[in-house]
């Protein structure tokens, strides 16, 4: 570790020397393994070692970027020097104060596990194995892709405010996806499992999960055109509810770029929505200690009972409208940590089971237009609901409205969920949705 | 460079392997962003480094290094022999039979991105800006004026004997405007991407990129919602081009044909699209942002027709894929950089004209929907559902265009909208925008054109009844 914070400090160092008034410099190193798969054969095995530094420099408030992918001293100095020349070259941004200072970081564990290091290749290829037979033994035939992954990697941040941030972290993680194919007739789906450490990563089951998944998506066909109720299932709540945080980033809202703009304190979603931002979850897939700023992280709710209580803010943007840094800073942009929702009292079955006529999404983003926030989006995977059951499998189907008008529609978050490391997935219910079929 | 990839290509020879390649990829890339007024962000990267590749029976093994000396990269060679020889599939893989090829190429440029000051790039993004800003006025919201150049230089070496050394310089400017008008809020967006020098930059007018993002947004400000239902549809050249990449051109990449992943698989000679479709992939048109030389197997750009008046004649090929098929590779082995390995990939893809005036086309439609300004899309190749979202379009009512409505997208399956054309025009554009396509989680520049098209009913997914 200690060769990679030499890297950072050389090249911050000749930034500040080349002129800039601060600068700030992220150094990481990485190390994976990949296999992956054609109709159930392991097709390409992959090896791969990484390596990256940027630099970033200000002056006069503008800001200046260099990377380089080669970590030595000479090649580090140089992006400094680049980073602060470039600096200088951009005009003046009255609204950078300065760069952020450290704090004390909370310990989280599970976010790094020697033991990814000596996963082989044979080892991915034995993850894979038994869900390839799992699917093979349920449908013959059956069309086979995915792969798995094993990568690690440190991670040294370094700013001319004397900050130093050193982190390790370690992933392991595969998919597979079945397609089941009766003449022209196609059923397909995939799972996935995902892990920051060898011991909670264990994906037996997602070969089943796939295959039974894909023989029940057979015989899809259009749905109706009405306004219905619609449940988006564990699968889908999370892409559901992701716009939503994607839309609170507080440079698109100072930008006059998002439909969100003058909503903090005001309702975004019914009174059944409430997200946790919560960086400590032990082995969490976005869990950190710090932002990508090295400011410490703080568990927020961000959507309390409906209501939004904050836009996602780094240094600069907090400066820029004069609140409380919200440490979500990627350095560049800025992101939410692990987003966790509230859980409600009835299960997923309990909320079909009350629709007489509605719509079951299994899995589907929903792709909002960050302007308007509008959205229109095809159900990839999904079904119609009848008599408070799944009746059939739907293809060529559409839903689409208002998606602050959809948020408004929620109301019923499921007790049940399926659970990733980081990641709480219960099923959302929206009351009345348009949807658009044949 | 070339001398440590030589030296892996020999050392892969003398250890026997059925096929080995070397490649190594230096980039340097600048960016600058103009927002609001001030150029608030200047970045430059540079990259470099080394993928080799191994094939043994029907495995391939690949290994990356960033650190470019021959130990370092006689050392990926063996960790790519060890990691093909992880199984042994059923299939053995016979690469096509390429006639091994010495060559060094550069793209055609006359001005050297590297060597145009900040200062001029600056200069540049703000009059287009301050352009944009006359236009919208008032209603201007935010802007933001990218300029963008790379090159970088390719060089593979196989054990077949090719050694391509091969260098590409890419610009490209962008403008996205979003404007804001009594609660009401629109964004469009325009690129103009080249593979070519700052010249082509230089060339950029205000009224083809930063007016006419303005204008788009304002326009988009009174538009009305677009309906929701099933409606006759023409689509603009700029959502051709979005369709027939999206919903049909990763159908036609032989790698997910063989895969099985593909809704093409057993319908090659076959009635796929109605007759009037005629679809080609061309990397070797000048300029375009699909366009390369060479592709990263080091095999030289080609124009691959993929429907001929309907039927399914062709897709585009590797060396490896080509040799399953038993048919001539294609140029169209593409990686992203050095640490991706090449993989079937689209270039420049085409639905060609035809014969119908535009006029003609829409005159025949009593209540439907023209598409504009295609965005995105994305599909599912083993179902065949795809969706294509347009930023704004249409009304067209009694056979002549009505009210502009916004935010439009629809869904189908990609062999039934294809039958459904029932006319194609005889206007046609290229996209001169630059694209990025991901496919395996490389990003590929790409781009296209097309006619305008009329289907004859689509599902449509507006937010109005």
């Amino acid at each position: 570790m200690q060769h990679l914070i030499d890297i950072a400090q050389a090249a911050c160092e000749a930034a500040l020397k080349a002129g800039a008034d601060c600068a700030d410099v992220s150094v990481r190193e990485a190390a994976s393994r990949s296999v992956d798969l054609e109709i159930g054969e392991v097709k390409n095995s992959e090896v791969s070692i990484s390596s990256g530094l940027s630099v970033r420099a200000f002056s006069r408030g503008a800001c200046g970027w260099a990377s380089a992918s080669r970590l030595d001293l000479a090649d580090a100095r140089g992006a400094g020097e680049d980073a602060a020349a470039l600096a200088r070259a951009a005009d003046p941004d009255p609204d950078f104060i300065d760069l952020p200072t450290g704090g004390a970081e909370a310990e989280i564990a599970g976010l790094y596990d020697e033991a990814v290091s000596g996963i082989s290749l044979h080892d991915l290829v034995e993850f894979l194995a038994p869900e390839i037979d799992a699917i093979r033994a349920k449908a013959p035939g059956a069309i086979i892709s995915g792969g798995a992954d094993a990568g690690y990697g440190a991670y040294v941040y370094v700013s001319s405010k004397g900050h130093v941030v050193t982190n390790r972290g370690s992933n392991v993680s595969c998919g597979i996806a079945a397609a089941v194919r009766r003449g022209d007739d196609v059923g397909m789906y995939h799972d996935w499992e995902f892990a920051r450490t060898l011991d909670r990563f264990n994906p037996a089951g997602i070969g089943d999960a796939a295959v039974d998944e894909a023989l029940n998506l057979l015989g899809s066909r259009p749905g109706p055109s009405a306004e219905l109720p619609i449940v988006f299932g564990y699968d889908a709540s999370r892409g559901a509810l992701s716009s939503l945080i994607g839309a609170i980033d507080a440079e698109e809202i100072q930008r006059g770029r998002s439909f969100m703009a003058g909503m903090v304190g005001k309702r975004v979603a019914s009174e059944a929505i409430t997200l946790t931002d919560d960086p400590f979850i032990p082995g969490g897939a976005g869990s950190s200690a710090t932002d990508g700023e090295g400011v410490p992280h703080r568990k927020w709710v961000l959507v309390d009972r409906g209501i939004l209580t904050t836009y996602l803010h780094d240094s600069y943007t907090a400066g820029k409208d004069g609140v409380a840094n919200t440490a979500h800073s990627t350095r560049g942009g800025r992101s939410a940590t692990n987003v966790i929702p509230t859980l409600g009292s009835r299960t997923q079955a309990e909320l079909i089971a009350e629709i007489e006529e509605g719509i079951f999404v299994r899995s589907a983003h929903i792709a909002v237009n960050d302007a308007t926030g509008d959205f229109s989006q095809v159900i990839d995977f999904g079904y119609k609901i009848e008599r408070g059951e799944l009746a059939y499998p739907l293809k060529e189907t559409m839903i689409s409205g208002s998606y602050l008008d959809l948020l408004a529609a929620i109301d019923a978050v499921s007790s049940d969920y399926r659970e990733k490391p980081g990641m709480i997935m219960p099923a959302i219910r929206a009351s009345k949705v348009r949807v658009i079929g044949r | 460079m070339r001398d440590i990839l030589l030296a892996v290509r020999d050392t892969a020879a003398a250890k026997g392997v059925k096929f080995a390649d070397a490649r190594g990829v230096t980039t340097e890339r600048t960016y600058i962003s103009r927002q609001d007024g001030r150029a608030d962000r200047m970045s430059k990267q540079q990259s470099q480094g080394i993928g080799v590749r191994v094939l043994k029976g029907g495995s391939w093994g690949f290994a990356v290094t960033n650190v470019v000396t021959r130990d370092s990269a006689l050392g990926c060679l063996d960790e790519a022999i060890s990691a093909a020889s992880l199984t042994t599939p059923k299939v053995d893989v016979e690469l096509a039979k390429a006639p091994a090829i010495e060559a060094v190429a550069r793209s055609e440029y006359e001005k050297d991105p590297r060597e145009i000051s900040s200062q001029v790039k600056m200069d540049v993004l703000r009059a287009h800006e301050s352009e944009a800003l006359r236009v919208a006025g008032s209603k201007a919201a935010n802007t933001i004026v990218t300029l963008s150049d790379s090159v970088t230089r390719t060089l593979v070496c196989n054990t077949d004997g090719t050694v391509v050394d091969h260098e590409q310089v890419r610009v490209n400017i962008a403008c996205r405007l979003v404007a804001a008008e009594g609660g009401v809020r629109q964004s469009a967006y325009e690129i103009k991407a080249r593979v070519a020098g700052w010249e082509a930059i230089e060339a950029v007018e205000p009224d083809e990129l930063s007016v006419l993002a303005a204008t788009k947004a304002l326009r988009l400000l009174s538009a009305r919602k677009a309906p929701a239902g099933v409606f006759p549809v023409v689509l603009h050249p700029t959502v051709v081009g979005v369709f027939i990449h999206e919903a049909f051109g990763h159908n036609a990449e032989a790698d997910l044909v063989l895969a099985g992943e593909s809704i093409l698989e057993g319908k090659l000679q076959s009635l796929v699209a109605s007759p009037l479709v005629n679809v080609v992939d061309d990397a070797t048109l000048p300029k375009l942002w699909g366009s390369y030389d060479y592709d990263s197997e080091g095999l030289p750009a080609a124009r691959r027709q993929i429907i001929k008046d309907g039927v399914l004649v062709g897709f585009m090929h590797n060396l490896e894929s080509a040799g399953r098929m038993g048919v001539e590779p294609n140029g169209s082995g593409r990686a992203d950089g050095y640490a991706a390995r090449p993989i079937v990939r689209m270039s420049n893809t085409i639905m060609e004209a035809g014969e119908t005036p535009v006029e003609e086309m829409i005159a025949g439609i009593d209540h439907g929907i023209l598409m504009e300004d295609g965005r995105w899309g994305y599909v599912f190749c083993q179902k065949g559902q795809y969706t294509l979202n347009a930023g704004g379009g249409r009304m067209i009512r009694n056979g002549e265009l009505a009210e502009p409505v916004r935010d439009v997208c629809m869904v189908g399956m990609v062999l039934e909208t294809l039958h459904n054309v029932d006319a194609v025009s005889q206007e046609f554009e290229l996209a001169w925008g630059g694209g990025t396509c991901g496919k395996n989680g490389q990003g590929m520049p790409v781009s296209g054109g097309g006619p305008f098209v009329r289907v004859a009913d689509m599902v449509v997914g507006g937010q109005d009844s």
